[in-house]
């Protein structure tokens, strides 16, 4: 194994003479350093934490011993979503023991200096990192769209990792952290499937076909539309994540490092694949559980968190008409002030619209007990719903929501996907 | 019983371990194993069911959700936990379970890697 070399600093850093937090945040770091291989750490400019989000009493206990061991963050760090809305922590169904937990373990992250932003689209935050900036982020879906959109860079971090590196500033120099392994590895041509685009479902749809077939490669789309944008690409990289393990994509046009085909591949030689129809269409139909004409109980869109550009979309589809079922969408505390501002927040209240905060509806018990199916454009929220909320889920395009929404029942297009 | 090997994922020994070996295609902890059972709860996984408790653990890697690390680590406070895992390559979703697992309660959860691990 390659020997890891520290700096004067890191060092002391690892021998405690920074504090005990940092000598635990650097002894993780180095020890995880060592298992892959790298040889130096290398300082972070920002960490998205998605350690916030309770998953029983050992996620509590590790911020708690942090925060004994008087923890900073030293780098600006955003929070992913967490278990509850912290302005109105008892709109769920959870045990009133689990609930004080959960918020305990939300504040505790606060008090370690990181932001209450509480959004897995930290991507469309205005603290978005930019080009080549190394930085440490956790959450599947904010981790692929980072490396793939905005060029920055990150490996695919988890619970722990992200708030060790946010206290240390510290990653080991390994993975996508170096140009040469951002590398597209496989090459996916949509001439064959481009019609389906003008669906905007198609995109999770194909997230979600890629991240089953990709392994652990860095994909290379060509051929998507000239029109694509943020939320396309967050829908496809969130459903890619969830199905596989997806860090990165090429998106050729797209993706600052893949003005080309040749740029994406770094002038080497890569497999291609042709998308059938047929993959699509299945890929589709495998992300619901539930037929068409089912009645439904609710709808959830946002996952990951909705947009403004998303809500005005939204709004057209639902034209001053009323929804006829539980409809949320999970969003964050800042493009709910952008709402504010544009006046657009009264419409989608009159809607019979909720707006869920600070957490997503596939964490926390937010829909009625009794409900057993719900329907989302999300490939993420139709991956996870069945095992998170023992639900029946239907997938379909915003426009499928909103008409299903009216209606009562699950509808899909019956033109579109011939 | 069957016994497999691995390279230690922190030392890089070459550690031997006897148990029931279960390979899984990858699995996302988070969202695909409930912690107080140690069952596979995703129903879209093709191992659906099973339980992971006390079992050599064989996959290539995690995938999904960067929960997962969590996840894991109240498996091993619970004691559902896997009695070791073996992966194609040190998955820091895993390692760092590991590590806090130490850390935190002192409890051990070997990470091999896997001999024949395709490069």
């Amino acid at each position: 194994m390659p020997e890891l070399h520290l700096e004067p600093i890191e060092q002391a850093m690892l021998e405690g003479e920074h504090g005990a937090a940092v000598g635990l945040g650097m002894r993780i770091i180095c020890e995880l350093a060592k298992t892959l291989g790298a040889e130096r750490l290398i300082p972070i400019t920002q960490a998205h934490i998605d350690g916030c989000l309770y998953h029983g009493q050992a996620s509590l206990d590790f911020v708690l011993h942090l925060q004994k061991l008087q923890a900073r963050v030293a780098v600006p760090t955003t929070l992913n979503v967490g278990s509850l809305n912290l302005l109105h922590p008892n709109l769920n169904r959870f045990a009133e023991s689990t609930r004080s937990a959960m918020q305990q373990q939300m504040q505790a992250y606060t008090e370690l200096g990181c932001e209450a932003t509480w959004t897995c689209a930290p991507y469309q935050l205005p603290s978005q990192p930019k080009l080549g900036e190394q930085i440490a982020w956790a959450e599947s879906n904010a981790i692929v769209y980072a490396n793939s959109l905005l060029g920055a860079r990150t490996n695919r971090y988890g619970d722990f990792t992200d708030i060790c590196a946010a206290i240390t500033a510290r990653v080991p120099y390994v993975g996508l952290h170096l140009p040469e392994a951002r590398r597209g590895q496989i090459v996916y041509d949509l001439s064959q499937v481009a019609h389906f685009f003008e669906d905007e479902s198609a995109y999770a749809v194909l997230g979600h076909l890629i991240g089953q077939n990709c392994a652990d490669q860095i994909p290379v789309l060509l051929g998507l539309p000239a029109q694509t944008n943020q939320d396309h690409f967050k829908a496809f990289g969130a459903a890619a994540a969830s199905s596989g393990a997806l860090a990165m994509f090429h998106a050729v046009g797209f993706t600052p490092e893949a003005p080309s085909l040749e740029a994406a591949l770094q002038h080497q030689p890569a497999p291609q694949i042709s998308l059938t129809p047929e993959a699509m269409r299945l890929a589709r139909a495998e992300l619901s559980t539930v037929k068409n004409g089912t009645r439904l109980d609710a709808i959830s869109l946002g996952t990951p968190h909705y947009s403004l550009a998303e809500f005005q979309i939204l709004l057209e589809y639902v034209a001053g008409q009323k929804v006829a079922v539980e409809f949320f969408v999970n969003t964050n505390r800042f493009v709910k002030s952008q709402l504010e501002a544009q006046g657009l927040l009264e419409p989608i209240l009159q809607a019979g619209i909720t707006l869920i905060l600070d957490t997503c509806v596939y964490l926390a018990p937010i829909m009625a007990a009794e409900a057993k199916t719900v329907m989302t454009s999300s490939a993420k929220m139709a991956y996870y719903a069945p095992a998170n909320l023992n639900m029946g889920v239907a997938f379909g395009s915003t426009f499928e929501c909103v008409q299903s929404a009216i209606r009562g029942e699950v509808w899909h297009d019956p033109s579109l996907w011939a | 019983m069957t016994q497999v090997s691995g390279l230690d994922v922190l030392t890089g020994e070459l550690i031997q371990l006897e148990g029931e070996v279960l390979p899984l295609e990858p699995l996302s902890f988070w969202g695909g194993v409930d912690s107080q059972t140690g069952q596979i709860i995703d129903a879209r996984h093709k191992s659906y069911g099973i339980c992971l408790t006390g079992k050599i653990v064989q996959m290539p890697f995690t995938k999904g959700s960067s929960s997962s690390t969590s996840v894991l680590l109240e498996c091993m406070r619970v004691g559902t936990a896997p009695k070791a895992m073996i992966l194609d390559r040190p998955d820091p979703i895993v390692v760092v379970a590991m590590l806090v697992g130490m850390e935190l309660y002192g409890l051990r959860l070997p990470v091999l890697l896997a001999n024949n691990a395709p490069k």
